[in-house]
């Protein structure tokens, strides 16, 4: 059947490949590979895609062999019934969202570590510097403070005791360590405190000593906690040249998030953001005879823990800081996410921050077994409240 | 000959026979055969069906079926042709039941090789282009690029003759070139 003149070059080439030649139409077809141009292109076109497919190497799913005895009851040990992949919805979920999940767990239990570690490694603010700062902002007996143990709060405590500088007339002279602490306080403040804070801090919200130690519970409730509440505009990614997607449109919220952070040290505050966001994806498919690249822009749903650093060093002018965030998180049905910002803090008066900045952020989102990852750039403005401010 | 490498590398059609023995044992025999075939198995479910969850799933029926012959004690001579041939029921039987009219976003599957970034690119754009031949071609290029079976097993799984396996084969190459042409000048170019 196989006699040479029933196969055209190409077929004759097809066939050499795969083993399938016979011996007697060999010399044919290398002799019109040498005379055509043509064939030889099939041939190197034939190489490449042999060459690529050959790479791709299908793995088994791990456990398939677990789940296989189980399934057929051979073994009904409960290992084998972890691995069982995709015989229900709860085992199925877990099995596509187990990393995801792993890594936000691993994002936070290190953000609780380096709270730890910064916390206990702040030697500007060890928890009896805090205490002595307290003594001197509520002089007397204790029992007027509703709020029992000190309160590890820092930033604002320093501004505030620092406020009470020019109005001394009713501070005890006979505290001895009113004095230290407060010229303590003076060297951290120094570039606020040139400028006259008497005049700048001086309506009654500023929450001077006396009244802080008298005030009613319902006051001093919200400066017991002081968390910043912050929104943020995040970077879209999205070109200006490009129509804005239906899905980002049709969004509440795309491209916002929403926080709390919490002060671990002057510096230091650490928290926990969620928010929606657009990234964009691209893959490759087909459909109706012709390759595909699908492109498409999810606004998806996260949460994760986040830090914040304001190096008060580079403060250059009063309430202006720089500014950096990190936050490591988890998109939901997506993967991990990390972002990190840079840009300036602005905290004129009382609790309002007002911070713009540079705005990267990358997702790893998982396809068929595959990772893949979506990274974006832009500005980004927030808007914070400062509980602690109250104080 | 080694013993110990008899035993551990044992005949498929030995280890088949085994599946109707005691539990302890078919179970020793269908991990030696899973071990031995599920890659194969796999490949053929991920390139017909394209969905990596239902190729799995089609993989443990595969087996699961596989095991309930031997159980039945049916004779079987090529162990690997029988595994293709039922998952080859198995994924004919799901295309009948999802057939598609699309190719959905989930079915687009991916490339996770070490591969240098060139041929990453070339084997997305091969696996996209698969979905564009017909379900025969497209069986009959999987089974010999993918599984390397020669032109005669081919025949044998698909229940075909060798000749008509020769021409499925031979377009489904030739369809594939067309369609990567662009893409394969450019690669190609010194």
């Amino acid at each position: 059947m196989n006699t040479p003149h029933q196969f055209s070059p190409e077929e004759a080439l097809d066939a050499y490949l795969d083993g399938e030649l016979p011996v007697t139409s060999e010399q044919d077809l290398f002799d019109e590979l040498q005379s055509s141009t043509e064939l030889r292109t099939v041939l190197r076109d034939t190489l490449s895609i042999r060459r690529a497919v050959q790479s791709d190497s299908m793995i088994p799913p791990t456990g398939g062999e677990a789940a296989l005895l189980s399934a057929i009851g051979l073994v009904t040990a409960p290992a084998a019934a972890a691995v069982v992949h995709g015989t229900g919805a709860a085992s199925s979920w877990f099995g596509s969202n187990l990393t995801p999940l792993l890594t936000a767990a691993g994002g936070l239990v290190a953000g609780f570590f380096l709270a730890l570690s910064l916390k206990s490694g702040s030697s500007g603010e060890p928890p009896t510097a805090t205490t002595s700062s307290a003594s001197v902002v509520a002089p007397g007996p204790a029992p007027a403070l509703p709020v029992g143990p000190p309160v590890p709060d820092t930033v604002y405590a320093v501004r505030y005791v620092a406020v009470q500088v020019p109005q001394p007339v009713e501070a005890p002279a006979t505290e001895s360590e009113a004095p230290v602490a407060i010229s303590a306080l003076h060297l951290q403040q120094t570039p606020s405190l040139s400028v006259p804070p008497s005049t700048t801090f001086s309506t009654s919200d500023l929450a001077p000593s006396t009244p802080l130690g008298t005030t009613s519970a319902l006051w001093s409730a919200p400066s017991a906690i002081p968390v910043t509440f912050r929104a943020r505009a995040l970077a879209s990614g999205l070109s200006s040249t490009e129509p804005t997607p239906a899905s980002v449109r049709d969004a509440v919220l795309p491209n916002t998030s929403f926080g709390l952070l919490f002060p671990i040290s002057q510096q230091h505050a650490l928290g926990v953001e969620m928010g929606t966001e657009s990234f964009r994806q691209q893959f490759t498919g087909a459909a109706e005879d012709r390759l595909v690249q699908y492109t498409q822009t999810p606004v998806l749903f996260w949460m994760g823990a986040t830090y914040r650093w304001t190096p008060l060093e580079f403060s250059f002018l009063p309430g202006l800081a720089p500014v950096l965030d990190a936050t490591l998180g988890v998109a939901v049905q997506q993967g991990p996410l990390a972002r990190a910002s840079v840009g300036l803090q602005y905290q004129p008066v009382g609790p309002l921050q007002i911070s713009v900045g540079i705005d990267a952020a990358a997702l790893m989102y998982r396809h068929d077994g595959t990772w893949f990852s979506s990274t974006k750039w832009g500005p980004t403005i927030g808007l914070g409240f400062n509980l602690g401010a109250l104080r | 000959m080694d013993p110990t490498l008899t035993m551990l590398d044992p005949a498929d059609q030995d280890l088949f026979c085994q599946l109707s023995a005691g539990d302890i044992q078919a179970q020793r025999a269908l991990s030696v055969l899973y071990r031995r075939y599920a890659q194969r198995i796999y490949t053929y479910c991920r390139k017909i069906i394209g969905d990596g969850q239902v190729a799995e799933d089609l993989l443990q029926d595969t087996f699961v079926k596989f095991f309930e012959a031997g159980r039945q004690g049916r004779s079987v001579e090529n162990v690997p042709g029988y595994l293709l041939t039922i998952a080859r029921n198995l994924c004919f039987t799901h295309q009948v039941r999802a057939k598609r009219q699309f190719v959905p976003f989930e079915d687009v599957h991916w490339v996770d090789t070490d591969a240098p970034y060139e041929q990453r690119e070339l084997l997305q754009l091969i696996q996209a282009s698969l979905e564009l031949l017909p379900d025969e071609y497209r069986e009959a290029f999987v089974l010999r690029e993918y599984n390397g079976l020669s032109y005669a097993e081919i025949a044998d799984v698909i229940g075909q003759s060798v000749d008509l396996v020769k021409v499925r084969i031979f377009r489904a190459k030739k369809k594939l070139r067309e369609i990567l042409a662009p893409y394969l000048h450019d690669l190609n170019q010194p």
